[in-house]
């Protein structure tokens, strides 16, 4: 079975068309990334993935089933998960708490089994917080468990925003520029890491980045966006050598 | 140390408090009442505006409902059969109480699942809509049985005195501590999340509808309560006690409190009931001193006295919400 | 049949009312994206400052006289328009760049402020309102009767709005208005002085609404502190149901809702006049909250 599959994908907005007839395929452990030039359509496809918003043509399907019409918790509930473009960690809370809110729909003692604390509440509990605390250490992040998410520099945010999105035990985990407002160093950790969250979780990530040297050195797999089409798909070392993909990058500078 | 048994000593000691409190001087003694009734109402608030982030502008239509129907269910009980004789009135009004919250819960569903789309200011108008709705409703309701009235429109409602110390301060530890614990668990991580950061929550598989309802069904539940402990105190209601200014009242006890911050929402709710009668001989600037003090608090510090500044973060997340993902 | 008309003729001057105070809203939403809670309390303002004014001339300008009632209101809407001002610049402006809520806690706050401080200053007991205009029937059929207040209430108000669209279509200072609500950020980048369009549309709206309160209080002539409430809300569910942010919307929103709590009135429904606008406004912004003429603001993610 496939993973996700995108079938004639088409985003209109009024007159203009984000993204137009795209069709994608992402095997259940692949690794893919998607590029293109500013404004390609790339977060329009991940809005799209996650039900942001709905597609005005085309499907969308993940393990077989059509999830097009679906809502953004429902698809996350199907095994997709995210991270933003610009970091959205939830303000008011630690990196504990905002990981937590990952298991806050998937816990057994919900209302009453809250409100009364009995029913294994206590157990439950310990049970939610190891695994975080486990994440964290897979991360490295150990150290900042009762922080405030937004405090923390940058990277270390992107990072929390991962965990949360891998706290849902996704089977596709989407990455919207991870590297974004890394240091070099920090960009070839995440490279590292981001192999290593694949082989130890053992599912596919699609990733979105504008870094080339991060995208060629991680992925398997990548495809190629221009105004919302897709003009290119191969493996890093055909990407490279592909006239179209130059062309779209031709005078664009790659950040 | 358990929240079960902090909850519990607490209680113990409010049994110990409510043996004296026939001491006190009456007049003393509403205001403490008056203050237990607030907590309630504040704190459950405080689970929808505060924790959840959705801007009530309606409590005092729950806490209507809630007192009218409790006060319709003790009516009839104790004229048939079940009165304060039985067993001092425990369960006449255990009965009456539960019924008046489940009303109040319900009609929180039936409002709620409607306008909590609605966002800010617009979700403002809409419970404050719902607010004078279910004022009206009463306004226009009167019916007897066995010859004795029932609701009585605007002319009011004669209710039975069940209320007592021990009631109004065992509703308010309870509610505090179902909210709290309710709020400090992974579950209820779920509604601060909605608060947070709407898109990433629901990305996270957070259905933030079906938690706006909830907050919003518990916190009627209890402003239901709410208002049967105050319709069994003060004996008398009307409709107009139950008015989107007795709303706002409320809401400025969260505010003040500081948002999503149980204690420091107590603490406004102890504050805003003395302040009223603290100023009792300038009464005719009481109100112009409560709405200037609600601006300059606005301006200078919209955290709220007490509160961290949680409530000012989750306003500027709402705003870079606005934005794209 | 003739029960019909008359409804439909006091709704209308109803509806006029109304409309005057919706655009106010409309125009405040317009530039500033806020419900100003507190504008039907202009409203109220402006019904006691032609009480006084009224009174105070009736020595030089015979009250009933048509230099009275001009004096009357050229005098409230001006202090209700330096009232709006001020209000703005005192309470708003320092939250400009702060969220809706807080702006909306704010102008409750403002609003229970100019309620009470009305208590204090005017007496919470409903006093009556000078007859600026001798009222007699002008038109007495069968059918319908229209009395001198009633066709001064649409004229006026129909005049005042004409008025508000050639400032806001033809002058710059409406073009400038416009700009802002359309894009405050690209306004201001052209030069725009957003400060003062937004002190403009304040003054304009609570002129408005001054003229609103003294058509108010003409036609049912009883004022008090919070006369401006239940008002307010209903000329707020009119803005909204016209469409916020449109003018001609706040208008015809204004007019449908005199209209209908007019048809109410006369029926059996009558008590539950105030509940059936509030549901209508409830209505609307579950199933259409844009309105009748407004845009749909697409929200973006």
């Amino acid at each position: 079975m496939t993973g996700l599959e995108l079938q004639h994908v088409t985003m209109r907005f009024g007159g203009l068309t984000a993204v137009g007839d795209l069709n994608a395929v992402i095997e259940p452990t692949g690794l893919v990334g998607l590029i293109g030039p500013n404004g390609a359509g790339k977060t329009t496809v991940f809005n799209v993935i996650t039900g942001v918003y709905s597609p005005t043509q085309g499907d969308v399907k993940f393990l077989g089933k059509s999830i097009k019409s679906l809502k953004p918790n429902e698809i996350n509930q199907h095994g997709i998960s995210r991270t933003f473009q610009n970091i959205r960690l939830f303000r008011g809370m630690s990196v504990f708490d905002n990981i937590r809110v990952s298991y806050a729909p998937r816990t057994n003692n919900k209302i009453i089994g809250s409100l009364l604390r009995m029913g294994g509440f206590y157990k439950e509990e310990k049970e939610v917080a190891m695994k975080i605390d486990r994440l964290l250490e897979f991360f490295n992040l150990s150290h900042t468990r009762d922080e405030q998410a937004i405090s923390l520099p940058y990277g270390d945010q992107r990072r929390v925003e991962i965990i949360r999105a891998l706290a849902t035990s996704p089977k596709l985990l989407l990455l919207d520029e991870p590297a974004a407002g890394m240091n070099p160093t920090e960009k070839v950790n995440l490279m590292k890491l981001i192999r290593q969250l694949r082989d130890e979780f053992k599912i596919a990530i699609l990733l979105i980045e504008h870094d080339m040297s991060l995208v060629m050195g991680v992925c398997e797999q990548i495809m190629v966006l221009d105004y919302g089409v897709k003009i290119a798909e191969g493996t890093p070392k055909q990407i490279s050598e592909n006239k179209h993909v130059i062309e779209a990058y031709l005078g664009e500078v790659v950040e | 140390m358990r929240p079960q048994l902090i909850f519990a000593l607490i209680f113990a000691g409010l049994i110990g408090l409510s043996l004296v409190t026939g001491k006190i001087d009456p007049y003393y003694y509403t205001v403490i009442i008056f203050i237990g009734i607030n907590i309630t109402m504040a704190t459950s608030l405080n689970l929808i505006n505060g924790f959840t982030g959705q801007f009530s502008l309606g409590h005092a239509g729950f806490m209507g409902v809630g007192a009218y129907v409790s006060a319709i269910a003790s009516t009839f009980l104790t004229t048939h059969g079940l009165g304060t004789e039985v067993m001092g009135g425990v369960p006449v009004m255990a009965i009456a109480l539960l019924v008046g919250g489940l009303a109040a819960a319900l009609t929180g569903l039936a409002v709620g699942i409607p306008s909590l789309r609605l966002k800010g200011d617009y979700l403002a108008i809409v419970t404050l809509g719902f607010n004078e709705i279910i004022r009206v409703i009463i306004q226009n309701v009167d019916f007897k049985i066995d010859g004795i009235s029932y609701v009585g429109g605007a002319r009011g409602f004669a209710v039975p005195q069940l209320s007592s110390f021990l009631w109004v301060f065992g509703i308010a530890l309870v509610a505090i501590y179902f909210v709290e614990n309710l709020i400090n668990s992974t579950y209820g991580r779920g509604f601060l999340a909605v608060r947070d950061d709407e898109v990433a929550a629901e990305a996270m598989g957070v259905h933030t509808t079906r938690f706006k309802v909830r907050a919003f069904v518990i916190g009627s539940f209890f402003a239901g309560i709410g208002g049967g402990l105050f319709a069994h105190f003060i004996q008398y209601i009307t409709p107009d006690n139950f008015t989107f200014l007795k709303s706002i009242e409320i809401v400025v006890m969260v505010i003040l409190g500081g948002m999503g911050s149980t204690y420091g929402v107590i603490l406004a709710a102890i504050l805003l009931t003395i302040m009223p009668e603290a100023l009792r001989e300038f009464s005719e600037y009481r109100m112009i001193i409560y709405s200037l003090m609600l601006i300059v608090l606005m301006i200078a510090r919209p955290q709220g006295l007490f509160g961290s500044e949680t409530f000012t973060r989750f306003f500027a997340k709402r705003k870079a919400a606005a934005n794209k993902v | 049949m003739g029960e019909i008309l008359q409804q439909l003729v006091n709704g209308i001057s109803l509806g006029a009312i109304y409309a005057l105070i919706a655009l106010g809203y409309t125009m405040i939403y317009g530039v500033l994206r806020f419900i100003n809670f507190a504008h039907g309390d202009i409203f109220m303002i402006g019904a006691f400052s032609g009480y006084f004014v009224a009174n105070a001339v009736s020595h030089i300008l015979p009250t009933g006289s048509i230099g009275a009632v001009i004096v009357v209101f050229v005098a409230s809407m001006t202090i209700c328009a330096l009232l709006g001002a001020l209000i703005e610049y005192l309470a708003y402006r320092p939250l400009r760049k702060r969220p809706k809520l807080t702006v909306l806690i704010t102008a409750i706050g403002v609003s229970l402020f100019l309620e009470y401080l009305s208590q204090l200053l005017f007496g919470a007991t409903p006093r009556g309102f000078p007859e600026i205009i001798s009222n007699h029937a002008l038109i007495k059929s069968k059918a319908v009767t229209i009395d001198v207040v009633g066709a001064v209430v649409i004229i006026t108000s129909f005049t005042l709005m004409l008025a508000l669209r050639v400032i806001v279509m033809k002058t710059k200072i409406g073009t400038a208005m416009r700009a802002v609500s359309f894009n405050q950020q690209a306004a201001s980048l052209m030069g725009i002085n957003i400060s003062k369009v937004i002190t403009f549309t304040f003054m304009t709206g609570s002129a408005l609404a001054a003229a609103g309160g003294v058509l108010y209080a003409a036609q049912y002539p009883s004022i008090d502190p919070l006369m401006g409430i239940l008002p307010g809300l209903k000329a707020f569910v009119a803005a909204v149901l016209g469409g916020i942010g449109n003018i001609t919307g706040a208008a015809l929103g204004g007019m449908i809702i005199g209209i209908v709590e007019s048809f109410i009135g006369g029926t059996f429904l009558s008590t539950y006049r105030d509940a059936i606008v509030f549901a209508i406004l409830i209505g609307i912004l579950i199933f259409k909250p844009s309105g009748i003429l407004g845009k749909n603001e697409v929200e973006k993610v």
